[in-house]
């Protein structure tokens, strides 16, 4: 995978003790979404599916001619969210967030979120600031 | 060229992961007390895994209420420790504690890292780079301990042709669900015993009760009953994706052995002699030894094994109905056959668990 | 106290016919009524004090094709399955007989009937608008994993009693102490339970609304609540009754319940069931997303 390979010759030069981290490939992303169809959607959440496999937002988009579209949009899996806190009424229908992803090489108005945001900029799931950057946790970046 | 987007607080996370006490994330304030809330402990440099050193003189091992060894508990299967060591490190099975703790710092800093030209969602949003869980440093330079150059072994000739029949079967009929792995299938959560640490979807738990003890891991809620009273294994005849296993106690080991697998389980491209010995040890108050063997003689040219501390962590698991909610297989399988009519070569070919993870 | 079934079995055999009676269960789920004068049984006991509920189980009812009164008759597609699909009849497990639909709700229970072969999968939620899951291999949640026909393991000690079933390998916990909250529905529901003397009483809740109760359509709403109670009466029979609450759909709770029997055979256990693999043409066939090998 590229990211490793180019990172694998930095490490190298500069220490020798080399880790090779686990490669997370994702070849079940790569073929079932678009690299040439990156999009950024922003629209109001109409369902949340906090399941497994991959949890699931839907949301309405409003497109430029005024009409509206539903978009499915994957995650991950909820499992790790729910130990630190989230539950299903931590994203209520209606919230409006924005997405950074891939759109589904099918075609269909699905895709993988890349990037989970509110309108600005915190996220909706973790990841918010880095743990410990302040001494204050990262929390999941709702109420 | 692909930009890589560092994510602008690293290098102050990685100088910050490094104070005393591990950073904690919280859960959100004045919701009604669940465990949730406190878990998510996260990587600390604090407890260096270190296999020469001598059990804890202060702690005895426990025993359940019945007087069995107590193994029981919930687990992290996660490790930045690779399986196989890296051709850099040959020779080298130990590092020193600074030297792990020194490697353990830059697989943080690389997990951490997030690339936005990447078709997945951001595992870190979903708690799931491996230093928001309580991973520790390992002076281990690979998980494999046997054979010594820390390696999986050579295939069998047998092996080499089968594997290459099944590509070739599996081109001829083209993509479609069953290319991808079990797990992408949520036929298994990672492909079945063994559970080698690392990936995705980590926790796991071990239940006993007199005369059984469970293995449950949250990936597809496999769940995998050992009775300890000396019955045999079933009949060869009758075959199982989670293998058929026996448990017995050895010392304070609970020692586990499971047959009957299933020949297209596809452990790593094995086959219908796929033979696995695990062992559960607690290491000291906070860690289970986690060791097993694999034999299968109609795929490696010798048994290998692996050892693996697995840091214990708070409950509970949550039900993980992976094939009821399996939307992506369907998009994974849709998006292949149209890369294969444009002639854009298959990007999903039947992964390797354990090199390729799907989540 | 693991009761080892080889060479003890006729033993405990003896000493409970010895030791009490009880009357043949009657199917329209009353518990059974001990001779008069007779103690009601007393369990062997886990370490912790409580009745000891390790086993293997099974129902033995027809309840999974349908928990009212039905007649036997030929199944889906009887043209391809004879009587291998063919339906047995069977006595109803629902106390009193019916269940108390609302008016408005018994419209979709036939409407679920007719629509039950139906494998409509989507990638989207409308996957489980129409049809009943077991027939794709989904979970089929609580009470009716309690009545397929497959046995299913309990496994006791003081902080979790676990069930596993054969049928998927499906799991529950039971958390005993400490309690803990859902954060979201699931299949199985989450289950929390106590004890009430002889009965583990299991307040199971946060249940999606994909599961059905049965192959011939009754179903429930996302408000459903299942209050589960487990009985020993005697070494070899557990009284199960699971009361189901949910008034979007029924007039008032109602409740169904039938003996649970442990397998005996020696070295019994339950051999996996993972159906998914034997669905995958069922499901995925349709999309044009299966296809044989050549």
């Amino acid at each position: 995978m590229q990211i490793t390979r180019t990172f694998v010759g930095v490490v190298v030069g500069v220490g020798l003790l080399l880790v090779a981290v686990p490669v997370r490939a994702h070849h079940a992303f790569a073929a079932a979404f678009d690299d040439h169809k990156p999009f950024n959607l922003q629209g109001t959440v109409t369902k949340v599916e906090l399941v497994n496999p991959h949890s699931w937002l839907w949301l309405d988009v409003k497109n430029a001619d005024g009409t509206v579209t539903n978009w499915g949009i994957e995650g991950g899996p909820p499992t790790n969210l729910f130990r630190n806190g989230f539950t299903k009424a931590s994203l209520p229908v209606g919230t409006e967030i924005k997405l950074f992803g891939y759109q589904a090489k099918s075609g269909e108005n699905k895709g993988v979120g890349v990037f989970v945001e509110y309108p600005d900029g915190r996220k909706v799931f973790m990841g918010g600031s880095a743990p410990g950057a302040s001494g204050a946790a990262a929390a999941p970046a709702q109420k | 060229m692909r930009n890589r987007v560092l994510v602008l607080l690293t290098l102050a996370m990685v100088v910050a992961l490094w104070a005393p006490v591990p950073i904690v994330a919280q859960g959100p304030s004045g919701a009604a007390a669940t465990p949730n809330v406190k878990s998510g402990g996260t990587a600390t440099t604090k407890i260096v895994w270190d296999p020469t050193a001598p059990p804890p003189s202060n702690w005895t091992p426990p025993r359940t209420p019945w007087g069995d060894p107590d193994v029981s508990g919930y687990y992290l299967n996660l490790t930045y420790t690779p399986l196989e060591r890296p051709a850099a490190l040959a020779g080298k099975p130990l590092y020193t504690a600074e030297e792990a703790i020194a490697a353990f710092k830059r697989a943080v800093a690389l997990d951490a890292e997030v690339d936005p030209t990447t078709i997945h969602y951001d595992w870190k949003e979903y708690g799931m780079d491996q230093w928001q869980s309580p991973v520790r440093p390992n002076r281990r330079t690979s998980l494999i301990v046997d054979p010594p150059d820390g390696r999986i072994p050579p295939l069998t000739e047998e092996a080499k042709k089968r594997q290459a029949a099944a590509a070739a079967a599996e081109r001829a009929k083209g993509p479609d669900v069953r290319t991808p792995g079990t797990y992408t299938r949520c036929v298994t959560g990672n492909g079945g015993p063994p559970r080698i640490p690392g990936g995705v979807t980590a926790e796991s738990q071990i239940i006993q009760a007199p005369g059984y003890v469970l293995h449950l891991i949250e990936g597809n809620s496999d769940v995998r009953v050992i009775p300890l009273d000396g019955r045999p294994h079933l009949p060869q005849n009758v075959r199982t994706w989670l293998g058929d296993a026996r448990g017995h106690f050895e010392g304070n080991t609970l020692v586990v052995d499971s047959t009957n697998f299933l020949p297209t389980r596809d452990f790593r491209g094995s086959s219908s002699g796929f033979h696995l010995v695990e062992r559960y040890t607690m290491a000291d108050a906070r860690t289970l030894k986690y060791e097993f063997t694999v034999d299968d003689p109609t795929t490696w040219a010798r048994p290998w094994s692996v050892e693996a501390p697995l840091p214990k962590i708070e409950p509970p698991l949550y039900e993980f109905a992976c094939h009821e909610m399996n939307y992506g297989l369907i998009n994974f399988a849709m998006g292949s056959q149209i890369r294969e009519k444009e002639g854009i070569g298959q990007s999903g070919r039947a992964p390797v668990f354990g090199q390729d993870e799907e989540r | 106290m693991h009761i080892r079934l080889r060479g003890v079995m006729v033993a405990v055999a003896a000493a409970s016919v010895a030791a009490f009676c009880v009357t043949a269960v009657s199917m329209s789920g009353q518990a059974p009524a001990p001779a008069a004068g007779a103690q009601p049984y007393r369990a062997p006991r886990t370490t912790d004090g409580h009745p000891n509920l390790n086993g293997i189980w099974q129902a033995f009812t027809t309840a999974d094709w349908d928990i009212e009164a039905h007649s036997s008759g030929p199944g889906p597609h009887p043209e391809i399955m004879g009587v291998y699909g063919a339906q047995p009849g069977g006595q109803s497990i629902v106390e009193g007989g019916e269940i108390p639909y609302r008016p408005e709700a018994l419209a979709k229970k036939k409407a679920n009937f007719d629509n039950r072969m139906k494998t409509s999968i989507t990638n989207d939620p409308h996957r489980f608008d129409t049809g009943d899951g077991e027939l794709e291999c989904f979970r089929v949640g609580v009470p009716r994993a309690t009545y397929m026909p497959f046995p299913f393991q309990i496994f006791q000690n003081p902080g979790e009693i676990n069930i596993v079933y054969e049928y998927k390998g499906a799991l529950r916990t039971i958390y005993m102490d400490p309690h803990f909250q859902a954060p979201v529905e699931s299949w199985m529901g989450w289950s929390n339970g106590h004890w009430e003397g002889e009965t583990l009483v299991v307040d199971v809740t946060d249940f999606n609304d994909h599961t059905w109760f049965d192959r011939a359509g009754n179903y429930h709403s996302d408000a459903l609540k299942v209050t589960e109670r487990y009985t020993p009466i005697s070494p070899f029979h557990l009284q199960y009754e699971a009361t189901i609450e949910d008034p979007k759909v029924f007039t008032r709770p109602w409740k169904v319940s039938f003996p649970l029997y442990r397998r005996l055979e020696p070295n019994i256990q339950l051999v996996e069931f993972n159906c998914v693999p034997f669905v995958e043409e069922l499901v995925y066939g349709p999309l044009g997303l299966y296809k044989p090998y050549k």
